[in-house]
């Protein structure tokens, strides 16, 4: 297994999440992250986010990933930084940052993005900050589950169909060994 | 659809994740489960509140 590539200088939860917020960035916190918060007995080690597509947030999200060193986490040694198009559409952008591991989410489970989910979540304080989570637990945990199966079907999909493969990081290697 | 594209529907391990914890010393790794811990006790203790300041009668 490759051992280069860009090394977080931290993996920090906490800080991925401030400065998001901090950033100005418009999102809702997802997956295990959010499920934890609300009791699940899962654990996680990043921050799965599903965040508005209006050009305004994009630009902001796209500021905050540049100053935090963001690049597609891979399983190789290339360093490749998210773009515009990589936030636009509906698929999940894996990342690596310096402060921590974050997943960028265009939609969740039946192709729900920001607008729809809405309405389903509600606001706490953190560190001074209004931060969006799920106000329902059973759905904030299937949720989890099928973004996380999403996650993975629509990356071994797009690497079993030999397209892109830049915001599909995990079944890349598979792929070139075959 | 290949064989390994099923299995791969089926698992959940982010190979991402975890090549980007190997890269890690273990001493990162623990770090980085700390942080995580904070962080989530953070996030439970601020979802508790609100969810009391939401119960309370007005």
């Amino acid at each position: 297994m490759p051992t280069g590539g860009r090394k977080p200088r931290s993996a920090s939860l906490g800080e991925v999440l401030e400065g998001l917020l901090e950033a100005g960035v418009d999102f809702i916190l997802v997956g295990g992250l959010a499920a934890v918060i609300q009791g699940a007995p899962v654990t996680t080690m990043d921050v799965d986010i599903v965040h508005s597509q209006s050009a305004e947030n994009i630009s902001r999200l796209l500021a905050f990933l540049k100053s935090v060193e963001a690049v597609h986490r891979r399983l190789d040694d290339k360093l490749i930084e998210p773009k515009e198009r990589d936030l636009s559409g509906k698929g999940h952008v894996l990342l690596t940052t310096r402060i921590g591991p974050l997943d960028i989410l265009g939609a969740i489970e039946g192709g729900k993005s920001y607008e729809e989910l809405l309405e389903h979540t509600i606001e706490i304080d953190f560190r001074g900050h209004r931060l969006r989570v799920p106000k329902d637990v059973n759905r904030t945990q299937e949720d989890f589950d099928r973004s996380q199966r999403q996650a993975t079907a629509s990356c071994a999909q797009r690497n079993s169909a030999a397209v892109g493969g830049e915001i599909c990081p995990r079944g890349r290697q598979r792929r070139q060994r075959q | 659809m290949s064989e390994e594209t099923k299995i791969d529907r089926q698992s959940y391990v982010d190979k991402g994740l975890v090549t980007m914890f190997l890269r890690m010393s273990p001493e990162e790794r623990l770090q980085a489960n700390d942080n995580a811990f904070r962080t989530i006790q953070e996030l439970r203790d601020a979802y508790r509140r609100q969810k009391t300041k939401e119960r309370k009668p007005r």
